[in-house]
């Protein structure tokens, strides 16, 4: 499924949460929108699913306006896990799974409905507490059991807003493959995320979001290419004398300390900093350009604290 | 369970299923309360009010049982807000009139075989019991959509419309005036027709997704 976003204005109250917001995602993609908290990501997505209208502009999946009649026909083949798990607490895992399955599926057959079911329990390890009410659950089981839900109408596209939050590790690695099984499949993957690590790995297209304007759209090659060619490396001796120093500098946007090593990201049009510290009298051990990480363009593209 | 049950009554049941205590506190309790109802009222009169009753106690839970977290995935569904409250009303007016079956047959063992008093039921009494459901199914319809639709976190709403329907109802059956409560029931349909053909325009999800988080 191809989501199309085409200059979607929206305001809520008097805040402006999306302005003029344009980029496509295409069948197969493992989409991601990176981007602080209150940036528009949780309104955006409400905006794909119909559950805002949006001020100007449109959304398209699979070339159907999501404002239309026929969209129903779309939305039985996305399935979602939202801010909110949306569970209900009152039901067991089963119970929660058998609901949203006859939502879809009204006329299954109780056998394909329980196969179904099963299925699904089974592959998120939850099947031995398929009959436990989901109050008694864990953040991470309940989240695990939300992915299954999102896949209960066998979805074309898959929407999952922070899909990491409280899981561990081991819900981690199966939250990734979870991720890239469906992206196999050929179904599209939609990600609101800011565990940036596991973005780097598993997305083909990463769209930064702040203050309801998208910064910058691309793979993480293209990315770092673009971002990352004024980031340096510095291992060097008392680095107390000159570290402030080089914080205080105008052509710094910003600075990451860790153990001996300073990571430097300095304007583009500066490449005197190999200069810079050598006036300094910096005795310097090893001076590198490094290639960013998917945090590092985040830093530059978003967070330009020093 | 069939399979062709409508999956948000199914939820609705099930979720029932598991709280069987509140249902029979309800029934002993409004036993009580109606053979005391007895000593003011006509055992007929008691009995139509029971229906009444039990939907002031189901509806405020049912209409608000949604608004928590998980609004927001129930509105992603593929399925209208208009007919999550129409199988929310039906669930109502079904769990008021199983447990109306089972409290009147208790009044009736009661009234008849304790206390050995006949029972004489009128047309207009009848009526009433036919014209009774039909307009509540209208009303709960309407109180679901004032509910969803406007002030979703008022929980008061609900029950100050349904005690001043109750409050007439047992006014008028106490001065014997089943005519005129029948009429002002079938003459309140209209506007209430009107309220809910205006709330059903204004319905909407970002609405309710906004007045619930």
């Amino acid at each position: 499924m191809e989501v199309n976003i085409i200059n979607v204005c929206k305001t809520i109250g008097k805040e402006t949460i999306l302005s003029n917001v344009s980029f496509k995602v295409n069948q197969g993609d493992i989409f991601a929108l990176v981007g602080p908290n209150g940036a528009g990501k949780t309104t955006l997505i409400r905006l794909i699913l119909n559950l805002y209208n949006p001020d100007s502009g449109k959304i398209t999946v699979n070339n159907v306006d999501v404002r239309s009649k026929e969209y129903d026909k779309v939305r039985q083949k996305i399935g979602f896990l939202l801010d909110n798990i949306g569970l209900f607490r009152d039901l067991t895992a089963w119970e929660n799974l058998e609901f949203f399955h006859r939502i879809y599926f009204p006329n299954a057959s109780k056998s394909i409905r329980n196969e179904k079911i099963s299925m699904l329990l089974r592959e998120f390890d939850l099947y031995s507490k398929k009959d436990s009410n989901i109050s008694f659950f864990s953040r991470g089981m309940r989240q695990r059991l939300a992915l299954a839900r999102a896949l209960v109408n066998d979805p074309e596209l898959l929407i999952l807003d922070e899909p990491s939050r409280g899981l561990d590790l081991e819900g981690q690695i199966l939250l990734r493959d979870f991720i890239l099984k469906n992206a196999k499949q050929g179904k599209t993957v939609f990600i609101n995320s800011h565990d940036l690590l596991s973005l780097q790995k598993l997305c083909t297209k990463i769209a930064f979001i702040n203050k309801g304007k998208i910064y910058d759209i691309g793979t993480y090659e293209e990315l770092s290419k673009r971002y990352s060619k004024n980031i340096y490396s510095i291992k060097a001796k008392n680095k107390d004398k000159w570290l402030n120093e080089l914080k205080r500098s105008t052509f710094v946007k910003w600075v990451h300390t860790e153990f001996d090593t300073v990571t430097v990201c300095v304007d583009n049009n500066y490449n005197n900093l190999p200069e810079w510290l050598h006036s300094r009298n910096v005795q310097i051990i090893e001076l590198k350009k490094v290639s960013g990480d998917l945090e590092d363009i985040y830093q530059r593209i978003i967070g330009f604290s020093k | 369970m069939n399979p062709k049950l409508h999956p948000l009554l199914w939820k609705e049941l099930k979720r029932q299923k598991k709280s069987k205590i509140t249902p029979i506190i309800q029934v002993i309790a409004y036993c009580y309360f109606y053979i005391y109802l007895k000593s003011i009222f006509s055992i007929e009169i008691v009995l139509s009010l029971i229906p009444l009753m039990y939907v002031l106690a189901i509806q405020t839970d049912v209409f608000h049982y949604d608004f928590t977290n998980y609004i927001e995935s129930l509105l992603s569904l593929p399925i209208e807000i208009i007919n999550i409250i129409k199988s929310k009303c039906i669930f109502i007016l079904l769990k008021a009139y199983v447990q109306s079956i089972i409290t009147t047959l208790i009044l009736l063992i009661y009234h008849v075989f304790i206390e050995k008093k006949d029972m004489v039921f009128s047309v207009k009494t009848f009526l009433l019991i036919i014209v009774l459901p039909i307009w509540q199914y209208y009303f709960s319809y309407f109180i679901g959509l004032v509910i969803w639709n406007l002030k979703s976190k008022i929980r008061i709403i609900p029950y100050l419309f349904q005690i001043i329907i109750l409050l007439t109802c047992i006014l008028l059956l106490s001065k014997n005036m089943v005519n005129i409560l029948i009429l002002i029931m079938l003459g309140l349909l209209l506007p209430i027709s009107i309220g809910i053909k205006k709330l059903t325009e204004t319905l909407s999800k970002e609405r309710i997704l906004k007045r619930s988080i």
